[in-house]
């Protein structure tokens, strides 16, 4: 194993999970999202040398698993729900205030999904986001500022409504 | 006053966050396949730039230089996107004299687990059951005029997500590239276990097959099991598809 490999399944393995779950933030779907992801990732191993070096390599992942769009792929029988991840998307889950905020999530803007994805997960500022979106950094502000707005109105009214229970 | 008026951004996102993390994530793809898609990749771009009859398995990643390639790859897709024009109309002709022959009787083949239909018109409906027999599967495919591959759980697949399905470790097929879209029409229809697939030979690339993979290979196809079956575009070669 040549250290370039080591270096990059070290990388794979500490950010596969934060990258998921942002991919999953704005794409909705976990099975999509790991799709588009795996995808990503292998893309970024075929550039590794200049990967290695981005400022954000995380952010590099996403933000070419983001436009990686469609799987090439086509999954033929699995329309039925199952025990694991798979049935799972945004709005989907039942599990109280949780699955209030995941609808949230799912009902904002794609951008603002996007900003406050890469936010989540990848704790990157603002102006990473913005440059890792390509949009202008007060864009992105406003973009989160929006996004965060929405949701603690969902935090809120949920908030709300159980204490007047 | 409200609850959470006092909430910050932070205390937002953290609550935001967390609601994400209720949902349980697939385990990683194995790194070594995700490695071997990402060097295909860069034999591919290699490829491109420096035309097919070049081999490129030994060039160092260093070579690497994006904006130039970029140029290349420009130039390389434009001569592969004329290659393609010549390669659909060679196809076309081959579908038109072939439409001139009397179809023949359809054949059956009834088995426990599968059932593949071939219709007048040359496609080849397909039921499926039980994930059982994929050698016998496969057989019947070629037989009917489809260059396939059949693997029913063949790494113990099961939970694993689609990425990793199709990328099994020892998987004899490779992708066929550049047939995403061709996909669509190569195999159309519903869920083998209801009204069934339709594979139609005539839309299969030259140089392309279908593997048929299922993350099980026990216990019955119906709306109460656990399995996945994907089909893709691969690349016809003995250990794949037979020829």
């Amino acid at each position: 194993v040549s250290k370039q490999q080591k270096e990059f399944a070290d990388f794979f393995k500490a950010s596969w999970e934060p990258c998921l779950r942002a991919m999953v933030a704005v794409v909705g779907s976990p099975q999509l999202a790991e799709d588009q992801l795996a995808e990503a990732f292998a893309r970024a191993w075929a550039s590794w040398p200049k990967v290695r070096c981005h400022p954000a390599p995380r952010a590099w992942v996403v933000r070419t698993a983001l436009n990686t769009g469609a799987s090439w792929w086509r999954r033929r029988y699995r329309d039925l729900p199952l025990a694991n991840h798979d049935s799972t998307a945004l709005g989907d889950v039942d599990i109280g205030l949780d699955a209030r905020l995941l609808s949230a999530i799912g009902r904002l803007p794609r951008r603002q999904r996007e900003v406050i994805a890469l936010r989540m997960f990848l704790d990157l500022d603002s102006a990473t986001i913005a440059r890792q979106l390509g949009i202008e950094a007060g864009t992105a502000r406003m973009h989160q500022s929006r996004g965060i707005r929405a949701l603690r109105q969902e935090l809120t009214a949920t908030k709300n409504v159980e204490a007047n229970q | 006053m409200n609850v959470h008026d006092e909430m910050t951004d932070d205390e937002v996102l953290r609550a935001a966050s967390e609601s994400l993390c209720a949902i349980p994530m697939a385990q990683p793809p194995d790194v070594e396949a995700i490695m071997a898609r990402g060097d295909a990749h860069w034999r591919r771009r290699l490829s491109a730039v420096a035309g097919p009859s070049v081999g490129t398995a030994g060039l160092p990643r260093r070579d690497y230089h994006p904006k130039r390639e970029n140029r290349r790859l420009a130039m390389g897709l434009a001569a592969v996107a004329a290659s393609a024009g010549l390669v659909l109309g060679l196809g076309l002709s081959g579908v038109f004299g072939s439409a001139s022959r009397q179809p023949s009787p359809p054949a059956h083949a009834q088995l426990a687990a599968w059932t593949v239909v071939k219709q007048a018109d040359g496609t080849v409906l397909v039921k499926i059951r039980e994930f059982r027999d994929p050698a016998g599967l496969q057989r019947k495919l070629r037989a009917d005029g489809i260059p396939a591959s059949v693997e029913f759980n063949p790494a113990n697949l099961d939970g694993k997500g689609p990425w990793a399905i199709v990328h099994f470790k020892g998987n004899p097929c490779q992708e066929y590239r550049g047939g995403e879209a061709q996909a669509q029409n190569v195999v159309t229809g519903g869920s083998p276990f209801t009204v069934g697939m339709y594979v139609h030979p005539s839309a299969i690339p030259s140089g392309a097959g279908v593997q048929f993979v299922a993350s099980s290979n026990v216990g019955y196809a119906t709306p109460d099991s656990e399995g996945d079956l994907f089909e893709w575009l691969v690349q016809t070669s003995p250990r794949c598809t037979g020829s």
